[in-house]
Order: structure tokens, then sequence, then C-alpha cells
């Protein structure tokens, strides 16, 4: 293992303008040089001003070293500036985190935004970040600072600024919040027993480009990526090769497929689409219509529970969809309905995405089950799914659209004990969907019909 | 670099260590990375400079003073005094190269060789060694030359009265720190080494997210990491562990079989992805529950509870090093087929509540959630041994949403996220169940293998049928209880 050394480029317009310039004059100082070394020594310098050249050029050799030095160099002990800021630290280049007492961000004007680090002995260093080749290098430099320098207090500007390169960067939209951030993470990114796709990953001979990581935990993980026509699509990523013996690994290559293409023939224009499926280095991959618009859950960290009225004309539209799918032959089971699997779209449409189907196989081989513990209903915890347990999870969803906290797992839900002042009939509703009998589940037909007439008196 | 060569089975390490190395890292320091050429290049031409024209130069002048000035015409000193700068420059001209020359050359081979039984340090180009017995080696000393840097210099005090004097920089990379620890720590009679040196040498339990995150920040991450698992042979943390075989696999780790090269004893590495995101904040979570992992175990000190000997990380991976517990998991012994009387199901029960008993009665009770045939290794001598303290979690604390357990094995209560003592008391009801019936249990039922198996005995039946009882109210409270009706059987 190499010692851990990071170059961040730093550099000013003045610095580049006088480095181009002495690279101009190159021809003019390189020549000098050879030429004077070789003419017969002591008659040259008998000639004052070619000695007065040759100096010259020592001179210029010299500001070419220093302008040409452009990087800010961290490893694990100590960092070090270029050699153009030396005047400014009293010609101490090198510093060891424990040196580092403070660093601040200030911006003077918008746009001109600027690192502060002070040191011990009263030295400070204060750097543009136009300077800086991009944010990513910003970002590290920050970063490796954050790590291992134990003594520096960073100002709560500096933090913010940082949760702010890492929102962007990761963050479909810009959270208006920073305190969810660490929250949201946790629940997206969890340990994974496989090394997932990097941004920049191809597959498929260059057709599928990976642009962003958006969700991986367990076996799977989530990609956004564009395809051949430059169209964003989702990327669903499953990884159990490793777990299993070569006769189990066909079946459940069978199994995957059998799935992914029951799936596909799934026509709603409220689900979203399955585009492709394949295998790749063992992997298999489900590509996705992607849906734009905020899942619910997100939509609730950020705004809190919903209305009343639009819950109900969300369970409506699910309903619907549920009908759909439910209806087919074979009937096909839902398995993950959740708040993050439905988008809402304008506050009135909603959209299913993804299928808990790839759970379903992964735990049953791996004899582990995985699934959100607060919407699983208790026979599909069992391993025995069937079309109520969609009920279940549409239950416990709505009682998370209506306060705002996810439900406590395998128990019936009686909303109004959270939510005093809610509506018997939404209450009645959640307390029957989530029943932990599913044979004392209400049909899906009936949920529709009294769904219907609950809007129709609103209306 | 660094050799493990195995003369007569026992190894050696040979470290290299230069002064020279230091000199060029100070030059491709001091100019940027890039430059080291440029750097070489001016240091030529400016020695060219000083060597040719300089002092060509100064003496020239000086000489043409010598011959023009009267004032240096009038006084013969000032003459000899020329002369002698004259002098001076020529001699420094000419022996500059050949001192340059010499100490290139006499610090090219030095090298520290620490065998099992002696110590040498080669300098010299090899010509002269210093050799002393390892067995006299009674202390080892640290001379700080710099607070901020790690810097200074080893004395190695031998009671033959010799000393080797070794300069902390010239170790220029934390693997040869590390072996040069390992030496001395496994010196038997050394007890007193400079506890500022072993932190300077070692590399502290804590340092291991900051490694990780160094190593991601400075994207040395080899893109091939996409296929995973460890062939045999491969060796891990600069050849002390050799892998060698797979042994299982997990919800978020797999675990090896290895030889550890420094100890001579197999060990079990569990290795854990650490995915090589986009964002550091995402590896350090996972690597805080590893972390969490290590510790909790790490401070566990019983002969029935597997011991965790090291954590490292490489390559986006983190590794646990466990002792290694020859023996079947219980789960690998069912189905081989091997059958458990009744009474030897007892005894598993009461080790297994002498297990749970010392992990809920610590100081800050530990929980472990997953206490399954597959966790419980059952050694040669008939004693039983828990693995795995993955999901494992001090009392009180909340889990997170998402699940990923053996529902048979898991309580509801487990479910929901709550993290009391009774989830292993279910666990462990479910896993005598496993192993009375060769089956998995029904998941969120109580669970009665006399159903299944008349001849079960009857209080026995009941005891696990309190273990599994879905109402906390009444599943027994604590495993002591169990003990006590197990007793009566």
């Amino acid at each position: 293992m190499d010692e851990f050394k990071l170059p961040i480029k730093y550099t000013t317009k003045t610095n580049q303008f006088i480095l181009s310039l002495i690279f101009l004059l190159m021809p003019f100082w390189a020549v000098i040089l050879p030429f004077t070394i070789g003419l017969s020594l002591n008659q040259i310098f008998q000639v004052p001003i070619i000695f007065i050249l040759f100096f010259l050029v020592l001179l210029f050799i010299f500001l070419a070293l220093v302008f040409e030095d452009n990087k800010i160099i961290m490893t694990r002990h100590w960092l070090s500036f270029p050699l153009f800021l030396l005047p400014r630290l009293k010609f101490k280049r090198e510093f060891a985190y424990q040196e580092i007492l403070k660093a601040d961000i200030v911006s003077d004007l918008p746009n001109k935004e600027q690192i502060i680090l002070f040191f011990n002995n009263n030295l400070n260093i204060t750097m543009d970040l136009k300077f800086f080749k991009n944010i990513q290098e910003i970002e590290q430099f920050l970063l490796t600072i954050e790590i291992c320098a134990k003594n520096c207090e960073r100002s709560s500007n500096l933090i913010e600024y940082q949760n702010k390169i890492l929102i962007t960067e990761l963050m479909d939209n810009t959270l208006s919040y920073t305190k969810l951030w660490d929250e949201e993470l946790n629940y997206r990114f969890c340990p994974t027993n496989f090394q997932p796709l990097t941004v920049g990953a191809r597959l498929r001979n260059d057709q599928f480009i990976v642009l962003k990581q958006i969700a991986f935990g367990g076996f799977s993980a989530v990609y956004l990526v564009t395809n051949l026509n430059k169209q964003e699509v989702i990327l669903k990523e499953m990884v159990i090769y490793n777990f299993l013996t070569p006769e189990q690994i066909i079946k459940v290559n069978e199994l995957f497929k059998r799935e992914a293409s029951i799936l596909a023939k799934l026509n709603h224009p409220k689900i979203a689409k399955i585009l492709d499926f394949f295998v790749e280095n063992e992997r298999h991959y489900i590509v996705l219509e992607k849906i734009w618009g905020e899942n619910l859950r997100l939509k609730i960290k950020e705004t809190g529970c919903l209305d009343e009225n639009l819950i109900i004309q969300i369970a409506h539209k699910l309903a619907l969809i549920l009908d759909y799918i439910h209806g087919l032959n074979p009937p096909v089971i839902h398995r993950d309905i959740s708040p993050d699997n439905i988008i809402l779209q304008n506050n009135q449409d909603v959209f299913l995405i993804d299928f808990g189907s790839a759970n379903e196989i992964i735990s049953s081989a791996t004899r582990t089950m995985i699934g959100k513990k607060a919407f699983i209903s208790p026979e599909q915890f069992k391993g025995k799914a069937n079309k109520a347990s969609d009920l279940y999870s549409l239950g416990s969803t709505l009682f998370y659209l209506a306060t705002a906290q996810e439900p406590e797992a395998l128990t019936q839900q009686e909303l109004i004990k959270f939510k005093p002042n809610c509506s018997v009939f939404l209450n009645k509703l959640i307390k029957d969907l989530t029943n932990l009998d599913y044979n004392k589940r209400p049909l899906l037909s009936a949920v529709l019909s009294e769904i219907d007439s609950v809007i129709n008196d609103l209306a | 670099m660094n050799d493990l060569t195995t003369e007569n089975n026992l190894p050696s390490y040979k470290i290299n260590y230069s002064s020279l190395k230091v000199v060029r890292k100070f030059l491709r320091h001091r100019f940027s990375l890039l430059n080291t050429y440029k750097a070489w290049y001016t240091i030529l031409i400016i020695i060219l400079f000083f060597y040719f024209g300089g002092f060509g130069f100064i003496q020239n002048a000086l000489f043409d003073l010598s011959l023009n000035n009267e004032f240096f015409a009038k006084y013969s000193f000032a003459n000899s005094t020329i002369s002698l700068i004259q002098f001076i420059s020529y001699l420094f001209c000419l022996t500059l190269p050949a001192i340059l020359l010499v100490y290139y050359l006499f610090n090219q081979e030095n090298e520290l060789i620490l065998k099992p039984d002696i110590v040498i340090l080669r300098y010299f180009a090899g010509i002269k060694q210093l050799t002393c017995p390892r067995n006299l080696l009674t202390a080892v000393k640290f001379k700080r030359k710099n607070n901020l840097k790690d810097d200074g210099e080893i004395l190695l005090e031998f009671s033959n009265k010799k000393t080797v004097k070794i300069q902390l920089q010239y170790f220029f990379d934390d693997q040869s720190k590390r072996f040069f620890l390992a030496y001395l720590q496994n010196t038997p009679q050394l007890n007193k080494i400079d506890s500022s040196l072993i932190e300077l040498l070692s590399q502290p339990d804590n340092q291991s997210y900051t490694q990780l995150w160094l190593e991601a920040l400075s994207n040395e991450v080899n893109i091939s990491n996409i296929t995973n698992n460890l062939s045999c042979g491969y060796s891990l943390y600069n050849n002390q562990y050799t892998i060698l075989s797979q042994i299982a696999v997990g919800g978020y780790s797999i675990a090896y079989l290895a030889y550890d090269n420094i100890t001579k004893k197999n060990c079990v590495l569990k290795e854990y992805v650490l995915s090589n995101s986009v964002h550091l904040e995402i590896q350090k979570k996972v690597l805080q529950d590893i972390e969490k992992e290590y510790k909790i175990l790490k401070n566990l000190n019983n002969p029935k509870i597997v011991k965790v000997l090291a954590m490292f990380v490489e390559n986006s991976r983190a590794y646990l090093v466990l002792e290694n517990i020859t023996g079947n998991s219980l789960r690998q012994l069912i189905s081989d087929n091997k059958k458990f009387s009744q009474l030897e199901v007892i005894d598993l029960a009461k080790q297994m509540i002498e297990i749970l008993s010392f992990l809920h009665n610590l100081n800050t009770p530990i929980i472990h959630n997953d206490f399954t045939p597959e966790n419980l290794i059952l050694d040669s001598a008939n004693i039983l041994h828990l693995i795995d303290f993955n999901i494992s979690n001090y009392a009180d604390t909340f889990t997170t949403s998402l699940i990923a357990g053996k529902p048979s094995y898991t309580s509801a209560e487990q479910v929901k996220g709550y993290l009391i003592a009774q989830n292993d008391i279910y666990a462990m009801g479910a896993s005598l169940y496993f192993l009375l019936t060769h089956q998995d249990p029904e998941p969120l039922a109580q669970s009665s293998p006399k159903s299944i198996n008349p001849l079960i005995n009857k209080t026995f039946d009941e005891v696990i049928q309190k273990c599994t009882n879905q109402d906390l109210q009444f599943r027994y409270k604590n495993v002591l209880e169990i003990m006590d009706d197990l007793d009566k059987i």
C-alpha cells in the first residue's frame, strides 16, 4: 500500500500568465543555456553581458519552477502549499494537520468565496474557491482537512457549504433542509455484499452509462443511467451469484427471467415500464422507465403528512392499479407497496415504480428476509405473500401518509390513536386493510367501491 | 521492497532503509510531483553553472583584481588569500562530484534485516554490518526529533552493550513500520518499548476510517474490484494473510479461512465490501457499523465467544480478523445428517444459556439478534461457540427500517425494532426446535417440536414453547429461568 498523497490543483490567473510568458520565451533562454556552457570557460566570463544573460536564464528557470508549482499536496500527516503562496505564509510551506486550528469560508461578494485556514503562530491563508480546478477537488480538499485535522475547528458556514456540495451531487432536487440529510443517506445506502457500479461505468457494450447511484443495500442497487438514445432510465441491479451453488444459480436465473418477463408484459400508464432485462457479469439487471417526480417518502419528509382528501385520492388511484395487476392472469402481486415506490406528480397523478418480486426471489434463495419492516404483512414475512398482502402494505402506506410516521411493524394500525381528528372512514379503512389475518381483510373490489362513494360525496 | 522470505520455515523481514530515499522524497516534495525531472534538470544546470562558470568567474575576477589592483599588489598577504580562495574553489569543484558519488553509492544498499534470532543492520553498500542477537535485546527507546512530524531516532539497546540506531523516517512506508513493530512485539524478553514509538509504528484501530477515506479520496480504488470473491492463495495486508478458502457467505459479508503468516495460525477473515460510492459519507456509515462490531467483540472476553484479533481496510473492503474455531455450525451438522439425542440437545441448550446469560448480564447488555444454528459452532470437544455479531447491538438502540434476517428465528418484536433479551430467547427456542426436528420453525408462531415428534419430553417441549411464545408476557424474561426449567427434566 502506497502512502496517501493527494495533489490538489490551485493556481491563480497571474501565475498562469507568467508561466505562459516564460514558456513563450523558452526558445530564447533554452537556447542560450547549452550555448553558453558549450563555449570555453574563462573567456565567457570576461564578457559580462553573457554572464548577465546566464543569470537571466537561471532567473527564468527559477521563476518557472515557482509558478509551475500549482499543487496543494496533502498527505496523511501534513499538507503543503504551492510555492507562490509562501510569502503569505511567512515562507513556511509544510503544515502538520495539528497546526490547523480553524477553517472557515467567507463570501464577501457573491461568487467570490474564500476558504480561510488559521494555523498556530498566527499564520493564516486565504484561498479563492475559483482558483481550484473544480468542485470535486474543493470537496476533496475540505474532506481531507475534515478527516485528518482533528484539532481544526470547522465553522458552521464551512460545514454547511460542504453539505451543500454533497446534496447537489447526490440528490435529484435540492433539499432545502440539511438536517434530514444524514437520515436520507442512511436510508438509501446500506452495506452491500458486492461492489456497486461506479459513476461512469458502462454496461452492455456501452449501451448504458451510469450517471448516479441512487440507492444500494444488501443484494441490490439502483442507478440512474443513460441509454443509447441519451434518455435517462433507471437500472436495478441484483447480485446473488456468490451465495449459491451452481444448481441454485441456474434455478434463480430462471426465476428472475420469468419474473422479469411477466413484469415486462405489464402495460399500465401508471406503472413504470420495464424496458429491458439482462444478465451481465453474473449480475441481474432490469431497466425501468424513469418517472419524474418525488417519491412520497421524500415528499412527506419535506412537507409533513398529507391532507386527508389527497390521501383518499391517492388510495383510490393505487387501488385501481392494484386492481389491474391482481386482475391479470396469473395475478401479479406487487409485494412492495410503500411510500418510496409511489411517485406523486402535480399533486394528482400517482405512479408505482419498482416491484418487490426480486426481493422475493433473493429472500427465498438465501433464506433471509429482506423488506421494509413497517409495510410488510405477516404472511409475506413468513414467505407466503398473496393478493391481500398488497392490501396490508397499502394500509400501512396510507397510515404513513396520514401521520408522517412509519407504522409499527406487523401490527394492525389505528389511525385515530395518532390523529384524533381523522375521519371515521379513513380510520376504518386503514384498520381493515392492516388486519393481521389476511382472510379478514376486505376485498379490493369492496375497497374500491367504498372509496368511490366517499369521493363522490366529497365532490 | 519488503521480503517475506522464509529460511528454515521461519520468517525474516528485510526492510529497505536508505537515507537517499529521504533526499529524493524531500526533492520530490519541494518541487511539485510532476516536476521531479525538472528539479533534477535544474539542479544539474546549477551545478554545472557553479562548476564551470561561477567559480571560474570568481577566480578570474579575483585574479584580475590581484593583477590590476594596486591595493592588492601592495600587500602580498592579500595575494596569498586570493590564491587560497582559488585553490579552495578548485578543490570544491573537483571534489563535489566525488563526494556526491560516494554518498550515492554508500547509501544504496542499506538494509535492516530482522531474522528470528538476529538483527542485522547493513550499511555502506553492505560492506559494514552490525549484527546483534535478538535474545539480547533489552529495550527500545525513541527520541523524537520534531514535535509535529513523525520523525526521530529509534534506539535498540542490547545487553551486550551494543546499540543499533535507526532513523524512523528511513522506513518510508507503513508496511515496514508494521513489520518492525510486529517483530519487536514478538520478542519475548523485550518488555520496554517506548509507547510513543508503538503509536507511531502501528496503525491504531481508529485509523481504519481515515485510511478508507483517504484511499477513496485519492481514487486508488481498482475498477477491477467489480468481481468479488478472493481466490485461494490471495494475499492481504502486505502478505500477512493468505486466503485458504471461502467458508461462508452472510447478509453483508463473506467469511474466508486464512492463514496468518506472522502468528502462523489459521484465522477467519470476515470481509465487508465498502462500496466505492460517490460519497464518503456513505462509506463512513458502513465502516461505522463494522467498527461497532469490532468494538463489541473486542470487549468480550469469553471462551465461548469468538475473539476478534484485528481489523483492517484494504482495497475498499473492511476485514475483521477472527479466531478460527475448528468445528461445524449446527446447521451444517444437521444437514450432514447428524442426529442429536434429546440429552445432547439439552446439554447444548445449557451451553446456549451460558453464552446468552454472559451477554445479557454485561454492564452494557448486548443483544445478539442472530442467535441461529448458522452462528453456533460445535467444536471437537463438544463446546459451543458463538460467532457473527453483525447485527447485534447494545440494548436500547432502535434499529433501521430495513429488515434482513432469518424469518424463522426473528421474533415479532425484533421486526418491530425492539432490542430486548427476549429476541435472543426466541431465537434460542427456534434453534432448539431446529435441532430436534431438523426443520426451520414456522415464523411468527409458537413452536412445539412435540407436534412433529411425539417422542420429545413433555417438559422440554413446554420450555421450547415458552421460549417461542408470541406474547412477551408469557415468554421467558431471562435465560436463567430457562436453566431452572431445564434442570427439572
